[in-house]
């Protein structure tokens, strides 16, 4: 497959989402969408040069986001965490999902997605976060209780 | 509790529910192909390149040492008390001192002292080594090995060249000419580091070796010690350990057979001279009359065994009154340095330098020496009559100011291209 092919179809398959772990880990739709797209672009530059464009995508959206993150956890702070229009949901159960999502750590968040949403295996989670697998299953550990424990108040 | 299936139900439904609005790939692809932004990526070597010229700048514009120690300097300064080296001393090639004022031993390492009197080098060649009368330079051989070669480093830059004396014998420097073209050596061709010696006269500028004086023998027991006259055009030697008062005039340029030099009157009984340093004014010895007046004034020690000196004698009417100025006894271990203009000598002691009048009216300390034994005290001969005693403190940063800021600068350089690479890796 040449290369514009290969990316027109990753850029089909992953876009989405990739924003939407993007979106759980900073919290602003805008943002994940300057991420992604920052990222594919980086890729297509390189194309030639990754050999499974996936894991590669993946990990480079969960780099910069927790670089966003870095740079924006004072806003966060002071900010709130999801944008208030997408928490909004029509659904109460999703809203309390999102809620719920917004009060893990970043990292919990990344690896609850990966895990949860995406359906990768642990050590490709770990993998991803390129962190150990024992941190990566403290990760999930950990943010799944959160989960369960805020579901379970609503 | 709710079970994990269910949490991951909840999760899918939520995530799935963001709404994503997807651009065609076509608008991401022109920007891929579309300029780059380069501030960002470079912005921290830019940083770092700033600070570093910052640093450069202000190494330069600040006041005190001099960005090149002993270079320019207008006055030429002896500390009163001489700093030990330490283990972070910087090497001469590592970061050249310049022009320097003196050249010893400590802890076996050879070390210079910058005219500033306070910036201390290592010399990075081992060997015997021997600094120019300007100070610019310094020459260093090996007399245990015939290996028939030279360097002469450039303190200037740390530079060293090596000459070959064109035949394999050892090498030991014994004077630098006047001028600082000519550097006159011992020479053997068995290395014993005495006994009988021939001198030979490297050229720097031309490269040339010559053999000025072959070994004389029955002369195994003395060192050969040498001088330059004032045009460096002749050497003045001792053939080592040659019985009755006799030295001999070499010529440099066109080596003729040596012309004894008889010593007499105060240099009664002497069984082996040699002539430690002409005065500056000292000129070619009368063609004529080969008689030591006709060298005024001519400095002679006396050494009354194996080349252990133990007064220095004087000879020549320096001061035109007649009257020849009084020997000086030398103490164990004492070294004749240098003249002082026309009125007194540096003689190196064990624990410093002093000064002495050739009036008779006593020593004068100058440079004391540190806790650690100083060996192998050298002056450069036509700096320390303009020198000045300075109590300079030897500071306790052993780099000079350019080579703190070139490194500091490169050190952040190092750092900003680590950031740049790492945060290219966090990108992908």
């Amino acid at each position: 497959m040449a290369p514009v092919d290969t990316f027109d179809a990753v850029y089909a398959a992953h876009y989405a989402p990739l924003v939407r772990l993007a979106y759980v880990t900073v919290g602003s739709l805008p943002a994940a969408e300057d991420v992604v797209q920052d990222v594919f672009v980086e890729w297509y530059r390189r194309i030639d040069r990754v050999d499974a464009p996936a894991a590669y995508l993946r990990k480079a959206v969960v780099s910069r986001c927790s670089s966003w993150v870095r740079r924006r956890v004072l806003e966060r702070r002071h900010a709130g965490t999801f944008d208030e229009a997408l928490v909004a949901a029509p659904d109460p159960r999703i809203v309390a999902v999102r809620v719920a999502l917004a009060r893990l750590t970043p990292r919990q968040q990344s690896a609850v997605f990966l895990r949860y949403y995406l359906d990768l295996s642990v050590p490709e989670v770990a993998e991803t976060l390129d962190c150990p697998l024992g941190t990566a299953k403290s990760l999930l550990h950990r943010g799944l209780a959160r989960l369960q424990a805020h579901l379970e108040d609503r | 509790m709710i079970p994990e299936h269910r949490v991951a139900d909840l999760v899918r439904a939520a995530v799935d529910a963001i709404p994503v609005v997807q651009p065609p790939s076509a608008a991401l692809k022109a920007r891929a192909v579309g300029r780059r932004r380069p501030a960002r990526t470079w912005s921290p070597v830019l940083v770092a390149a700033a600070v570093g010229a910052t640093v450069l700048a202000a190494a330069v514009a600040l006041p005190g040492r001099p960005a090149t120690p002993g270079a320019g300097e207008p006055t030429y300064r002896l500390p009163r008390e001489l700093a030990g080296v330490s283990s972070r001393t910087a090497t001469v090639a590592q970061d050249p001192p310049g022009r320097s004022i003196a050249l010893f031993t400590e802890r076996g390492e050879q070390v210079v002292l910058a005219t500033d009197g306070v910036t201390y080098r290592k010399l990075d060649a081992g060997g015997t080594a021997l600094l120019s009368p300007d100070g610019l330079a310094v020459v260093v051989s090996d007399p245990a090995r015939a290996t028939g070669e030279a360097d002469v480093v450039d303190l200037r830059t740390g530079r060293a060249q090596r000459y070959a004396a064109g035949a394999p014998v050892a090498l030991r420097p014994l004077a630098w000419s006047p001028d600082g073209r000519r550097v006159a050596f011992a020479t053997q061709a068995i290395a014993t580091g005495s006994g009988p010696a021939g001198v030979g006269v490297l050229d720097l500028d031309t490269r040339g070796f010559a053999p000025v004086a072959d070994p004389r023998s029955g002369t195994g027991d003395g060192v050969v010690r040498a001088v330059f006259t004032a045009t460096g055009t002749e050497v003045v030697a001792s053939a080592g350990a040659e019985y009755g008062c006799t030295l001999r005039v070499y010529g440099v340029d066109a080596p003729t057979p040596s012309v004894p030099l008889a010593v007499d009157g105060p240099v009664d009984g002497c069984r082996e001279v040699v002539t430690l340093g002409l005065h500056a004014l000292s000129t070619r010895p009368d063609p004529d009359s080969f008689v030591i007046e006709a060298i005024p004034p001519l400095l002679l020690a006396v050494g009354e065994r194996h080349g252990i000196v133990e007064r220095l004698s004087f000879r020549g009417d320096a001061y035109g009154t007649g009257a020849l100025p009084e020997p000086i006894t030398l103490g164990s271990g004492d070294r004749f340095l240098g003249w002082n203009g026309r009125t007194g000598v540096y003689i190196g002691q064990s624990g410093g330098v002093v000064e002495a009048p050739l009036d008779g009216r006593g020593v004068v300390r100058m440079t004391r020496f540190g806790d650690d034994p100083v060996t192998n005290f050298q002056l450069a001969t036509a700096l320390a009559p303009e020198s000045t005693l300075a109590d300079v403190e030897p500071g306790a940063w052993p780099w000079s100011p350019a080579r703190t800021a070139t490194i500091a600068a490169l050190l952040l350089l190092a750092a900003a291209a680590a950031v740049v690479l790492r945060r290219r890796r966090r990108r992908t």
